[in-house]
Formats: structure tokens, C-alpha cells, sequence
């Protein structure tokens, strides 16, 4: 009772509210009736009269910023005084994959077990100490296509926390208490692996569109639990090794001084001179569908899917620009637009194209609604690709997609650490030193045919896997769909 | 002494001097109208971070009404008189056709009558599509786009709403004429559509998640008359029910000078940003004063407890203790005991991870706030751990801190992080901006450029003082989200 009589005091109240906004809306749209006066405040009427300061933005060169170490060792090296600290990354081109589904659980201990693992001489504990006590950090990482070293420090800090960067990276202790507690830690992330919907859908998605294969792999629980230190050493060896090296500095230095003592930080850096391993493609399932995970929750958390290209690829550009235009521009976007704003019917509704220099990617598109217009929400996707590859996009619509993927261009090197690392990353991945120029060059050369011709290609909503969480029960209405048990999502195979 | 040993000592006597020669030269004026004006010149990209923040939230709202501030971001993006529609006297006319619909509506609504409700409603939403004609659609959106805007968005929280963006350093005028015309020329179009957005926002953001509930539950329980209870993205049922003409009175009434705090963060000239500033937000009216919030939680009665079981919980364990609002000095003795708990090299991942293995991981956390802060245990717990043995190790650490003094080495470990801290906040101009306004908010930015400074006098016997009087049963609320059947 108590309930009902608030609610109705509240409409009570905003019965009033709506009596006095509609009185007062006019005077909130004075402007309109009374103009200001541009001349009395200098306040030009429309945003599009402000008169901005002329500024070309040129993108940083990495030649500019690149040193040679040795033959195999190349950096960019960016110094900033503002402030005293350091950033310091170091990529290795290797490979790090398991020759065996067994060794999966090895591998992934093996990626945090050479920081957390202590190293000769000098124990984890002493580590942990000494870089928390100084607020520095050291971290690193063994993935597919490379490793990676991560030092962040106070620049007075740099010469002792480089110090201890090598002793565990290059004399690796591996001690079993940390093992058995890094263990545990992964033992546990697994029982709680499909805790989310978003991480259920992550792991559907997989499962909807790859192949089985090596590079895929998932360990379980009892072989975390068996991996044992000679797993790990046994692993180790070769990783994080001095065959291709590009390191990417930032930060309060003298540059000079730096580079000199880089060259002597590498000197002793080992280098295996045995032929890199080079990691198989991703094969696709190519079996177009719908695919369901169970969990009764109140949304369906969607993910429509299909393969794109893998870069440099002549479609990459145009389809960036169709996708900002279908689904990727935010609220200047199609999707955004008719999904939610519209109807109402999503938070979030976007696409994205996948920018991968090493594996085929995919396109991309997603969204969260409730169960019961998940239904009109994929007719609304569907009308709008379609629309967009019939009709193409406005002049208006292509404009603004090119001028904010250019205009945007500056934002990538918002800090020395962000360039130096954006610089080693695209050497890694084989970038010319004129790729920012060539990027705007490229966007700006996209057509509406274009756009109209990569969608048509790559959004086929017929060639796409459609990935949904939700209750089964609840979403017969968005057609046929394969029912997927949670517990086969795991890649064993 | 070994080789860490002597790096520990050169570090804790040469890092006070370093930390001083840093420069962080924020220029603050205060516009006769009551807007704050903050400005940060670093030239390390040619960008500059744009942030205006208004000093409203959930605090401001009441029983029934929660979600208003939150929903009101949403529409500010809707455009204004200006931005987003060709006819503004058209425009007009249809919102009040639709207002006066929805006002039939509601009632109908909640009496049960939803084949009159959805007659009305197909009939608001012709009008609504008819209205969309004279639109330009997120035209605001576009125009921060075009103009190379990235970080684009905004956000809704307890104390603060903000919206940002960061843009080329010649582009500013841009967001100040843009923002100065959202203060004061808004128009919330589409407010019914925009209120299943966030409905669908709050299923995915908590009640799909396995945490969303228990966070808001556990939050209602330590607060029990403050606002901070208050879930900033609303109950459901008052989503559902929120008008915009609460949306409208909360706007008339918030976002004005007075109440907002503009940053500028990056590649300016303060002189000529400040002069710009004053061009578009100078001869804003200050808006009328509102009363302060004077409604306080009184003394916890007791101990208070939450325990949620579900099959997909992550095992936490939260004890959370109220502390007092920013500017009392038991806050820097509470940092102290916040970084001797933490870390690898902490009191609570030494007992919990290492010695008993009954926890994953583990944090402590000193939250300084307005009106009330808090100070948080947070444990990951393992899968066999028994959560009772947990919570007693942490009373058990806790209660040290009231009868051990602290080392000077862990004082210092702490001074140490508490600077480096604030140099790392100030390498991201999106992050300085919004730190700066955050703690003008709670009443000056100086309170945390000085953070790490006032640690410095921070005695031993505070923080066992500190400990003594925060850390008792009477003070905690205790919450466990375990996995399990629910029961």
C-alpha cells in the first residue's frame, strides 16, 4: 500500500513537472525566437562559423625515432623530460606454441612463471620486494607470433630494474612455491572460465567458426595441476632470445646515453640461431548458422560473424570505412541508429572489421537485447546490410566515415610510450615507415561503390556464423539454431 | 647489504627531491558565474583532453527517481535548439504532443489498461517518427567526429557526471561551443526510447552479470540512509517510470556554472584557452543555489552481512569499513595500511596466497570520497577455501595493525608508491583531467597533486590509531559471493 501511494504522489509530481516544462519550454528555446547575437559575444550562431587556427597534422616518422643496436636488434627510442619515468618494451619475433596438447598447460604457466618464478640468485621473493618497494614493474608475456618484455619505472630506477629485467629473463628460476600458487590461480580461472555470458560467447564464437588445431588448444584443470618446474624448463629454452629483436624506449633520458648503454645491455643477450618455428594459419569451419549456448539470463548476447581478410589486403581499407558507415561509427552509424536509437532496443549494437596482420580476421557484428526482441533486432541488422549494399552509402555518410578515421590519426600518438610501441609493433608486423601516410591516402581514395561492394562481400548475412547466449527456451522465434553444451566449447582436438 | 637493499635506500632518500622537481603547473580561475576552470599545458601530442563535469549524480536523486542523472547523459547527447534539428518551433510542438500523450499513458500503464496504454503509445510513437523528420541525427556526435574527437563518450557516476572528448589542439573552440550550448539549450528528444537503452544497459551491465546483483545489494547494505546506496544506473522499476520532465527539472536545476567544472588537458596556451573559455561560458547565468546534502547515515548499529550463492560466483569475499569523507588526516594513515596489506610483498598475499593458500589473490583499497570514504578488503577466494577461516586471517591482520607499528621500510615502501602514483597519473591527459576535476570536486586539485606529500607526516601511532578506531566489527559490512547452489 505504502508503494502504491508513493508511486501515485510521484506521478502526481510529474504531472506538475509536465505542466510547467511545457510552459517553460519556450523560454528553454529562446535562442530560436530570440537569437543571440553573434556580433555581442563573438559566438558564431552554428559551430560549423568557428574559425580554427590552421594546423596540419603530420604523423611522427618511425625513421626519426629509429636506432641500430646490431644486426638483429633495432629500436625507437623516444626521450621526454616532462616527467621522470621510463617505458621500456622489448618484442622478440618468435612462436611460442606447444608441440603437444599436453604441453598447453606447460606453456601457459610458462608465460607468467619467468617473472613470478624467481631467477638465479635472486628469489621471487626478493623480486616481488624490491620492485614493489620502488614502484617499478616488470612483466612479460610468450605468445604465437611474439614475446614480449614490459619494463615501467621511475627514470633514477631504470639501471637496477634493467638489471634485474635480464637475471629473470635470461636466468629463469622457475621455484615450485610460486609455480604451485600460479597453478592454482589458473586451476581456478578455469572452473570459472564460462562464468559470463560475454566469456561464454567469446569461447562460442570460437567454437562456431574455427577449426580444431593446435594453435587453439585449451588445457583443463588436472593439467595445470600436474605441470611440474622441468616442464617449464624444458619449455624455456630459446624464449625470449636476441635472432629478432625491436625494443621501443620512452621517456626522461638522455637519448644518446640511452642508446649507448642499450648496445651494452644486448651485448650478452643469447641468440639461438636455430630456425624459428613458424605457427600454422587458423583454419575456418565455414558452416554458416546459428549456434546457442543455454543460460537463462534476460538477454541474448549476439555475435554474427564471417572470415575477412588477412592484412595487407586491397579490401581492408574500403571495408573499414563500410563498417564505420553499417555499424562501426558509433551513433553516426546505421546500426546504432536504427537499433537503438530507434527502437530502443540494444545498449550496444556495433561491427567492426579486424585489423590482423597474421591470421585471416573476421567481421564483425554484435549486440546484447533482451530475449524478446532479440528476433526483431537481427530483421533490423539484416535490413540495414542489405540496404547498404544495395543503395550504398550518402555522400554525407562516406564524408564524415573518411574524415574521422584521418582526423582521428593524432589520438594514436597521444603519448611517447604510445608512439615508440605503435612504431616497434608495426615493424613486427612488417609496416612501411610511410604507413600513416599511406593510411590517409587509402581512406581518402574509398568509394561509395566500394563500400557498397565490401559490404555485399563481406556482411553476407547468409556466409556468417551467428553466436548467441541466452535461453533456449525463450528464442525460438529468431529460427533455427544448433544447441551447443557448454562443455564442448573447450578446443581438445 | 645485498644488492636490492642498497637500491631500496638510494630510492627512499633521493625520491621526495625528484618528485618536487616535477612541474605540474595547473592554472585554476574561477568564472564570476561560478564555473571552475581548470587548465593543463603538456605538449607531448598535438591533442588536447576536453572534459566538462557537473556536479550532480545519484546523490541527488530520491526514492522512485533513481537512474535521472544517469538517463539525463544519455539524452544530452539528443542534441539541442541548435545541434540535431532543422526546425526547433516544430520540434517543440511535437514534444509537447508527446509529453501530454505519455502523461496518459502512465497512469494506464500502472492500472493495468496496456490495450489503451499501447493505443496511446503506437500513437506517440507516430508522432515521434513524424518529429524524426526535422532531426539531424546525433548530429553533436558527428560533429566532435569529424573534427578528429576521439574518447568520445560519457559517464554517470555517485557525485559527477562528465563529457569528454579529446581533440586536435586547434579544435577546442569546438567543444567549447558545443558544451556551452548542451549547458544550456538541451533538448531531450527521444527520452522513451532512450529509457529501454537503458534498461537494456542495466541487464547487461547487472543483471546478467554474476556480481551486478550482489555489488548493488552489498552497497544498500553499507549505506543504509546516504545516497551512495543508490544504484547510479537505476532500479529497474524506476527506469521504467522516469519521465522527462524529471529529466528536464533535473537539467534546469544541475547543469549550470555553478555546479560544473571544465578541464582542458594537453597542447594549450593556457592565456588563450582561458580567453576562450570565457568567450563561450562567461556570460552563462549562474544558475540558483540548492541546498547542500545534509542527510548522513547514522552510527552502524552492528556488524552487517550479505552472503549470495550462485553456480557462476566468482568466490569473493568483500569487509568493507566506513571511513570519514576526504580532507580528514585519518585518511593518509589509512594509505599507509592500504599499501602495507597490498602487493606480493603484502601482509594479506603472504598469509592468504602464499602461507595458507586459501585465497587467489587479494587488495586493499583506501577509497577517499565525499561525504564518506571507505576502506575495502577484496578476497578471490580459492574454490576449497573456507570463507570463515578468511575472514579470520584478515581480522587477524587487521588487528595487528592496532597493537604493531608499522616498519619504517613499509612506511617508506609506501610514500614511494603513493608518488609514483601520481606521476604515472599525470602521463594520460584524459586520465589528469578528470583527476584534476575530481578532486576540485571533493574541494581542491591540490588534494591530489599534495597526496603523496602530506603521507610524509604520517606517524606510526596514526595509523594504529586509525586501525583501532575503523577496523571493529561494529564498523564492517561483510559480503560473500560463493559459488554453490543457491540456497
Amino acid at each position: 500500500m505504502v508503494q502504491i501511494k508513493t508511486l501515485s504522489a510521484i506521478l502526481i509530481s510529474s504531472a506538475a513537472i509536465l505542466i510547467m516544462s511545457c510552459a517553460s519550454a519556450p523560454r528553454q528555446q529562446a535562442p530560436v525566437a530570440t537569437p543571440a547575437k553573434a556580433s555581442d559575444t563573438g559566438i558564431p550562431e552554428s559551430y560549423r562559423g568557428i574559425a580554427y587556427p590552421a594546423f596540419k597534422y603530420v604523423a611522427p616518422f618511425p625513421a626519426d625515432y629509429r636506432v641500430h643496436v646490431s644486426d638483429s636488434i633495432t629500436g625507437y627510442v623516444i626521450e621526454d623530460r616532462t616527467l621522470p619515468l621510463v617505458h621500456f618494451t622489448i618484442f622478440f619475433r618468435e612462436s611460442s606454441m606447444p608441440d603437444s596438447l599436453k604441453d598447453r598447460a606447460s606453456m601457459d604457466l610458462l608465460s607468467s612463471m619467468f617473472r613470478r618464478g624467481g631467477a638465479v640468485g635472486l628469489s621471487s621473493h626478493a623480486i616481488d620486494d624490491s620492485l614493489e618497494f620502488v614502484s617499478a614493474d616488470i612483466s612479460g608475456a610468450l605468445s604465437t607470433f611474439q614475446s614480449h618484455i614490459s619494463i615501467e619505472c621511475l627514470s633514477k630506477d631504470l639501471p637496477g630494474i634493467l638489471a634485474i629485467a635480464k637475471k629473470i629473463y635470461l636466468s629463469p628460476a622457475f621455484e615450485t612455491e610460486p609455480l604451485e600458487i600460479q597453478k592454482a590461480a589458473f586451476v581456478n580461472a578455469y572452473q570459472h572460465r564460462y562464468d559470463t555470458p560475454a566469456s561464454i560467447l567469446g569461447s562460442l564464437r570460437a567454437y562456431a567458426n574455427y577449426a580444431s588445431g593446435p594453435r587453439l588448444w585449451d588445457a583443463n584443470d588436472s593439467e595445470y595441476k600436474a605441470v611440474s618446474q622441468s616442464d617449464l624448463q624444458r619449455l624455456a629454452k630459446g624464449k625470449y632470445n636476441a635472432r629478432r629483436i625491436i625494443f621501443a624506449l620512452s621517456g626522461d633520458f638522455d637519448k644518446d646515453s640511452a642508446i649507448t648503454a642499450l648496445k651494452k645491455y644486448f651485448a650478452d643477450w643469447s641468440i639461438d640461431t636455430s630456425k624459428a618455428k613458424t605457427p600454422e594459419p587458423l583454419k575456418f569451419k565455414n558452416k554458416p548458422g546459428i549456434y546457442l549456448v543455454n543460460k537463462d539470463i534476460s538477454q541474448a548476447n549476439i555475435s554474427m560473424s564471417a572470415p575477412f581478410v588477412k592484412r595487407p589486403h586491397p579490401d581492408y581499407y574500403p571495408t573499414a570505412v563500410a563498417s564505420f558507415i553499417l555499424g562501426g561509427g558509433s551513433f553516426s552509424s546505421r546500426l546504432t541508429a536504427r537499433v537503438r536509437t530507434d527502437e530502443g532496443l540494444a545498449y550496444s549494437v556495433y561491427s567492426t572489421v579486424d585489423n590482423d596482420y597474421r591470421d585471416t580476421g573476421f567481421v564483425t557484428i554484435a549486440l546484447q537485447t533482451k530475449v524478446e526482441s532479440a528476433a526483431r533486432a537481427l530483421k533490423l541488422i539484416n535490413e540495414e546490410v542489405a540496404k547498404l549494399g544495395k543503395e550504398g552509402p550518402s555522400a554525407d555518410e562516406l564524408a564524415l566515415a573518411k574524415k574521422t578515421l584521418i582526423e582521428s590519426l593524432p589520438s594514436l600518438f597521444d603519448t611517447p610510450e604510445n608512439t615508440a610501441e605503435l612504431f616497434a609493433e608495426g615493424e613486427l608486423l612488417g609496416k612501411k615507415d610511410s604507413h600513416y601516410i599511406d593510411y590517409v591516402n587509402a581512406i581518402n581514395a574509398v568509394t561509395a561503390e566500394q563500400v557498397k561492394a565490401m559490404i555485399v562481400k563481406y556482411f553476407d548475412m547468409k556466409k556468417m556464423t551467428i553466436s548467441i547466449v541466452g535461453p533456449a527456451d525463450k528464442l525460438k522465434s529468431i529460427g533455427q539454431f544448433t544447441v551447443i553444451p557448454l562443455d564442448s566449447l573447450d578446443f581438445r582436438k | 647489504m645485498n644488492f636490492m637493499n642498497r637500491l631500496a635506500l638510494i630510492v627512499s632518500m633521493l625520491f621526495p627531491a625528484l618528485v618536487a622537481a616535477a612541474n605540474f603547473p595547473v592554472k585554476r580561475e574561477i568564472l564570476p558565474n561560478g564555473l571552475t576552470v581548470l587548465l593543463y599545458p603538456n605538449r607531448q601530442a598535438p591533442t588536447v583532453s576536453c572534459r566538462l563535469f557537473y556536479v550532480t549524480g545519484a546523490v541527488h536523486e530520491v526514492p522512485g527517481h533513481s537512474g535521472l542523472s544517469h538517463i539525463l547523459e544519455h539524452e544530452l547527447f539528443k542534441g539541442t535548439n541548435k545541434v540535431g534539428v532543422k526546425d526547433s518551433v516544430k520540434d517543440a510542438e511535437f514534444m509537447r504532443k508527446e509529453d501530454s500523450l505519455q502523461a496518459l499513458i502512465r497512469p494506464l500503464r500502472l492500472s493495468g489498461d496496456t490495450a489503451q496504454a499501447a493505443k496511446l503509445t503506437a500513437q506517440h510513437d507516430s508522432i515521434l517518427n513524424e518529429q524524426r523528420k526535422y532531426f539531424v541525427k546525433d548530429e553533436l556526435w558527428s560533429a566532435y567526429q569529424e573534427a578528429g574527437g576521439t574518447g568520445l563518450n560519457a559517464f554517470t557516476t555517485d557525485l559527477m557526471t562528465a563529457y569528454f572528448v579529446t581533440l586536435p589542439k586547434n579544435r577546442i573552440e569546438l567543444f567549447l561551443w558545443l558544451e556551452s550550448d548542451r549547458m544550456q539549450n538541451a533538448v531531450l528528444r527521444e527520452f522513451y526510447s532512450e529509457r529501454s537503452v537503458v534498461r537494456e544497459e542495466r541487464r547487461m551491465r547487472t543483471d546478467d552479470r554474476p556480481t551486478g546483483r550482489y555489488y548493488e545489494t552489498l552497497n544498500s547494505l553499507i549505506y543504509e540512509a546516504f545516497p551512495y546506496r543508490i544504484p547510479v544506473i537505476g532500479w529497474s522499476t524506476d527506469i521504467e517510470n522516469l519521465t522527462r520532465e524529471e529529466a528536464a527539472a533535473h537539467y534546469l536545476k544541475y547543469y549550470k556554472p555553478r555546479n560544473a567544472i571544465l578541464v582542458l588537458a594537453g597542447d594549450i596556451d593556457t592565456t588563450q584557452a582561458m580567453t576562450l573559455v570565457k568567450k563561450y561560458f562567461a556570460q552563462i547565468p549562474t544558475g540558483e543555489a540548492f541546498p547542500p546534502i545534509t542527510i548522513r547515515d547514522p552510527e552502524q548499529a552492528g556488524e552487517k552481512r550479505l552472503v549470495v550463492w550462485r553456480p557462476d560466483a566468482p568466490n569473493i569475499l568483500n569487509i568493507v569499513f566506513k571511513t570519514p569523507a576526504i580532507g580528514d588526516s585519518s585518511l593518509y594513515a589509512l594509505d599507509i595500511i592500504e599499501g602495507v596489506l597490498n602487493g606480493r610483498s603484502g601482509r594479506l598475499y603472504k598469509r592468504l596466497v602464499e602461507e595458507k593458500k586459501l585465497a587467489v589473490s587479494v587488495s586493499a583499497s583506501n577509497s577517499p570520497n565525499k561525504y564518506v570514504s571507505e576502506f575495502s578488503i577484496g578476497v578471490n577466494l580459492q574454490p576449497d577455501a573456507d570463507p570463515a577461516a578468511v575472514e579470520n586471517i584478515v581480522w587477524e591482520e587487521l588487528n595487528k595493525l592496532k597493537t604493531e607499528a608499522v616498519s619504517a621500510h613499509d612506511f617508506q615502501k609506501v610514500k614511494n608508491n603513493s608518488y609514483a602514483s601520481l606521476i604515472r597519473n599525470m602521463t594520460d591527459m584524459e586520465n589528469v583531467a578528470t583527476m584534476l576535476a575530481w578532486y576540485e570536486m571533493f574541494g581542491d586539485y591540490h588534494l591530489f597533486l599534495d597526496w603523496a606529500d602530506h603521507l610524509n607526516s604520517v606517524t606510526p601511532a596514526q595509523v594504529q590509531n586509525v586501525a583501532q578506531k575503523f577496523f571493529t566489527h561494529k564498523n564492517s559490512t561483510v559480503g560473500m559471493l560463493l559459488k554453490g547452489e543457491e540456497k
